[in-house]
């Protein structure tokens, strides 16, 4: 076993059900069951699509130990996307069933179709491959070996100070880097308890905060500003985690005042954790600190540079064809901007592209811009951009959309058509149509002008 | 001052989920028991936070945050019972 169980008094749950060390044990057995009457064990690469349950989390451990090839298909993937021609198998576990009657009735193991044996990928070579942000023909896939994984928890561990004692609750998603490399993962090394919330809502995290009481969140920027609108106290003191875009500060200082501690953790789904705001400082908004055995440095255009110790090892391709991702000399081009805060610390302005981070996936906005204007009957320009909270009301990604004359899309069809074409996770969450789009002089749509005026848009 | 029934409260749920919210909700799926969540309306994250916000401004009361919980806005049935009970309250203290 790689992967150390959940030590003695600590428990690993989620909504439905809570197991102690013994439990789990008993789990990874059934498992290894499973998998030797299947002989999945051989398999080149097992596609998952997991959610956060203990069920699927303890399968996660299983693959982990016997390095056993997986891929972590993106949540709620079309129906018809297919699977990369890498993954032999598909697994399912149907986790209402798992709990009846325990795992080995509630997993399903079927064979991809489209599979092309991959010369690069052997089995048990323990691969895991994460879902890029791939928006039109060619997908990447985020490929790591499982150790890399738990050197990047180890280094989450080591920074988060969890030990036996701690509490961990993870709302955000175990099949993306944030939620399995820095939420769960490092809290189990630790031995610390650990609480999984699936299909996480404001609402939900008030009920696990109250009946959990843990020490330590993970959330998402969204959720930090959800939980500002809902504007409820909560009791007790415990530390937030967030990661992806960024928060103003006056967000932060609220959120401070509000409910505890923000740290805002960098990273990306290539590396991991890259970088964290100290631990218990009165300062919400101060520059970011590599971990240990992390490098940092900034090029002189403000473009930021990784070097990380637990790092992927490349971009899959379709076929399993892996591609460096890497500089010769081992630096990672994060694509993020920033500037030297000095003794070793940095901040981040933005992204060097205009990219933001949804559901753990690094979206350029451009891309669905794109997609939006080749693939919806009626629209011929596209503006996309983040909405964040205003007017009182919650919003999303925005999507203005400029119509070809006499056409008038009803959003909700719109929305469908979109749902059908693209990832979930690209789908903007409200549009707006208009026959003309404001533009500056040189003819380009005013991105501004729309950002701050969208609502008043005809 | 008059307390509401509970028969006006959810009617008056019913209409901020229909047409206050934005939410895209068929009223002839609206039933008092079904899930607000992913396995009955469907309601996002958002979505129930501004469907909270509008519930406070319509009923003129305050949820507390030890108050907020899955349960109490799992459905419309549990809602207004909750809604009903804090109505009351006020209408006591008044």
């Amino acid at each position: 076993m790689i992967v150390p169980a959940i030590a003695g008094g600590s428990i690993l749950c989620d909504e439905h059900i809570s197991v102690d060390h013994d439990r789990m044990a008993g789990m990874l057995e059934e498992l290894d069951m499973l998998f030797g009457r299947e002989a999945a064990g051989e398999s080149s690469c097992i596609a998952l699509e997991v959610e956060n349950s203990v069920r699927q989390a303890v399968l996660i451990l299983y693959l982990l130990s016997e390095r056993i090839n997986f891929f972590l298909r993106a949540p709620a993937s079309p129906v018809h996307q297919s699977l990369p021609s890498f993954c032999d198998k598909l697994l399912s576990m149907d986790v209402g069933v798992a709990h009846e009657r325990g795992a080995a009735a509630a997993v399903r193991i079927s064979r991809n179709p489209e599979y092309i044996c991959p010369g690069s990928m052997h089995p048990r070579s323990g691969r895991v491959l994460f879902s890029s942000s791939g928006t039109s023909g060619a997908p990447k896939y985020i490929c790591y070996d499982g150790e890399s994984l738990l050197r990047n928890a180890e280094n989450c561990r080591r920074r988060f100070g969890h030990d036996e004692d701690s509490r961990v609750l993870v709302p955000v998603p175990i099949s993306h880097m944030y939620g399995m490399g820095a939420g769960f993962l490092p809290a189990l090394i630790a031995g610390a308890s650990i609480c999984l919330v699936e299909r996480n809502n404001v609402v939900k995290l008030y009920d696990k905060v109250k009946n959990f009481l843990p020490g330590m969140i993970f959330i998402t920027p969204t959720v930090a500003r959800m939980m500002l609108k809902l504007g409820k106290q909560l009791p007790g003191e415990r530390t937030y985690i967030t990661a992806g875009e960024s928060i103003s500060r006056d967000t932060l200082t609220q959120f401070r005042e509000k409910f505890g501690w923000v740290i805002n953790l960098y990273g990306c789904t290539e590396l991991g954790a890259i970088a964290t705001t100290p631990f218990w400082r009165e300062d919400v908004q101060l520059p970011l600190e590599p971990l240990d055995e992390v490098a940092v440095r900034l090029g002189d255009d403000g473009r930021i540079w990784c070097r990380h110790n637990a790092g992927f090892i490349g971009y899959a391709d379709g076929t399993g064809r892996i591609s460096p991702g890497y500089l010769p000399d081992g630096w990672y081009d994060t694509r993020d901007r920033g500037y030297d805060a000095g003794k070793g610390c940095f901040s981040v302005t933005g992204r060097m592209d205009n990219c933001i981070n949804r559901s753990g996936f690094l979206v350029s906005l451009e891309e669905i811009e794109s997609l939006l204007e080749e693939s919806i009957e009626g629209i011929c320009k596209a503006v996309v951009f983040e909405g964040g909270v205003g007017n009182g009301m919650a919003t999303g990604v925005i999507a203005v959309c400029e119509v070809v004359e006499g056409h008038l899309p009803d959003r909700d069809v719109v929305k469908a058509a979109c749902r059908d074409r693209m990832n979930k996770y690209l789908v903007p969450d409200d549009f707006y149509f208009t026959s003309q789009l404001p533009r500056l002089g040189n003819g380009k749509p005013d991105r501004l002008y729309l950002i701050n005026h969208y609502k008043n848009i005809i | 001052m008059q307390e509401p029934t509970i028969g006006y409260i959810k009617e008056k749920i019913r209409e901020i989920l229909v047409n206050d919210l934005d939410a895209n909700i068929d009223p002839a799926s609206l039933r008092d028991d079904l899930s607000l969540y992913d396995d009955g309306l469907g309601l996002d994250s958002i979505a129930i936070i501004n469907f909270i916000v509008l519930v406070e401004q319509k009923f003129d009361i305050t949820f507390e945050g030890e108050e907020i919980s899955s349960k109490l806005f799992g459905n419309i049935n549990n809602l207004a019972e909750f809604i009903e009970v804090k109505l009351r309250s006020q209408v006591d203290k008044v």
